[in-house]
């Protein structure tokens, strides 16, 4: 039994330790971009893309091919974060157009 | 007594969920419904009347011209030697070209002056046509080759056509159909949503704040904003569509925008045309 629990305690320190690593930067990089663009994607399918994002993207991209991860995953992170926004009002949106009109219906 | 008040508080309880649920079952079974765009449009005509108790209603095809004194009289100066004109004698010039079958524009088009055909809901296709779809389809059925919706050769064709047809009423058909309804909703609602990075809806310019200037222009009001299209931009330095003017004010608002003709567009354009009706045509047009 104890050495069960010594065993199970030193694959938790393990999986820890290895995920404290800091993983590579260029995946890194690459992921953030990925990620920066499903979130653009999203939002040009709801409709309601921004244009920043989109420029941002193209920087991350530009970044990335040069090797300039950091500022490529900057870029990338800045543009997730405002295709979140823009699926933000797209979702209030969806609702609160019909308060804005001097409609009847 | 027991089985009795059970009976009782099941009977209620039937009765309250069909209550509720009769409303449900009527909304789902028609989408459009509660969707009235006459009284839209009325209740628009009185909020411009309201909001601009000395100007006719009419007089609302001359964007800001119509309350905009000291703008309008420069504008009334302008129109001496209009900046729309050269784009109208090369529009006439295409329109009378014979494309390689012999045939021509007038065969489609007569003498041009069609304007107020168009936009209307096509209940065969089950789309909004628009002028410029039509200039497109009447080129195929001649086996030409498309224009490019945001190129010069369309927008000089509809200078020319838009100048033919002044003095039209703009007269589109009520939306009844369903779909026509979803394509009147879908351009009344993309009107009044917010969008971009600026979190602006066309409303918010041109329903909330009509009338009050944005840096030093002033803005214009909904209606009659689809009267006088293409127009000379001297932004531009050219005459562009009314898709265009939809595009830069998406792109205004950090939005990514539509292309020209797209579905979004053509059914904003049908919206805005129904509650412009009664308004004269009075393209082309010059604005800052």
């Amino acid at each position: 039994m104890r050495t069960a629990l010594l065993a199970l305690s030193l694959i938790a320190l393990a999986a820890c330790t290895k995920s404290q690593v800091p993983a590579d930067p260029a995946e890194q990089a690459r992921a953030a971009v990925a990620q920066a663009e499903a979130r653009y994607r999203s939002s040009s399918e709801a409709g309601h893309a921004w244009r920043a994002p989109k420029a941002l993207i193209d920087d991350a991209r530009a970044a990335l091919e040069v090797g300039d991860y950091e500022t490529a995953a900057s870029s990338a992170d800045r543009a997730t974060a405002m295709a979140e926004a823009s699926l933000a009002q797209a979702e209030a949106e969806s609702t609160a157009w019909r308060d804005r009109f001097p409609f009847s219906s | 007594m027991v089985r009795t008040t059970i009976l009782g508080a099941g009977l209620l309880l039937l009765g309250s969920v069909a209550l509720v649920s009769a409303p449900l079952a009527s909304d789902t079974s028609d989408t459009n419904s509660g969707i009235d765009p006459q009284a839209d449009r009325q209740a628009l005509r009185d909020f411009y009347s309201q909001r601009f108790p000395d100007v006719p209603l009419e007089e609302h095809k001359n964007g800001v011209y119509a309350f905009d004194e000291g703008a309008r009289e420069q504008w009334l100066e302008m129109e001496d030697f209009p900046p729309y004109e050269i784009a109208v004698d090369e529009g006439a010039e295409l329109y009378e070209m014979p494309f390689a079958d012999g045939q021509g524009y007038p065969d489609c088009f007569g003498d041009g002056a069609v304007k107020g055909r168009y936009p209307h809901y096509d209940d065969v296709r089950g789309e909004v046509v628009t002028l410029e779809m039509a200039i497109n389809e009447c080129r195929a059925d001649h086996g030409e080759a498309p224009l490019a919706y945001d190129g010069a050769a369309i927008t000089r064709l509809t200078a020319y056509m838009a100048y033919a047809s002044r003095g039209q009423i703009i007269d589109v058909a009520l939306p009844e159909g369903e779909g026509a309804l979803a394509a009147y909703e879908s351009g009344r609602r993309f009107y009044s949503t917010r969008r971009g990075q600026l979190n602006f809806a066309c409303s918010s310019c041109h329903v909330q704040l009509a009338g009050n200037r944005l840096r030093a222009e002033r803005l214009s009001a909904s209606l009659g904003q689809v009267t006088h299209w293409p127009v000379y931009r001297f932004k531009w330095q050219d005459v562009g569509s009314l898709h265009l003017r939809f595009n830069e004010c998406n792109s205004q608002v950090g939005a990514e925008p539509f292309p020209p003709q797209s579905e979004e567009y053509r059914n904003l354009e049908y919206f805005l045309s129904y509650m412009s009706n009664g308004l004269e045509l009075n393209g082309p047009a010059s604005r800052k």
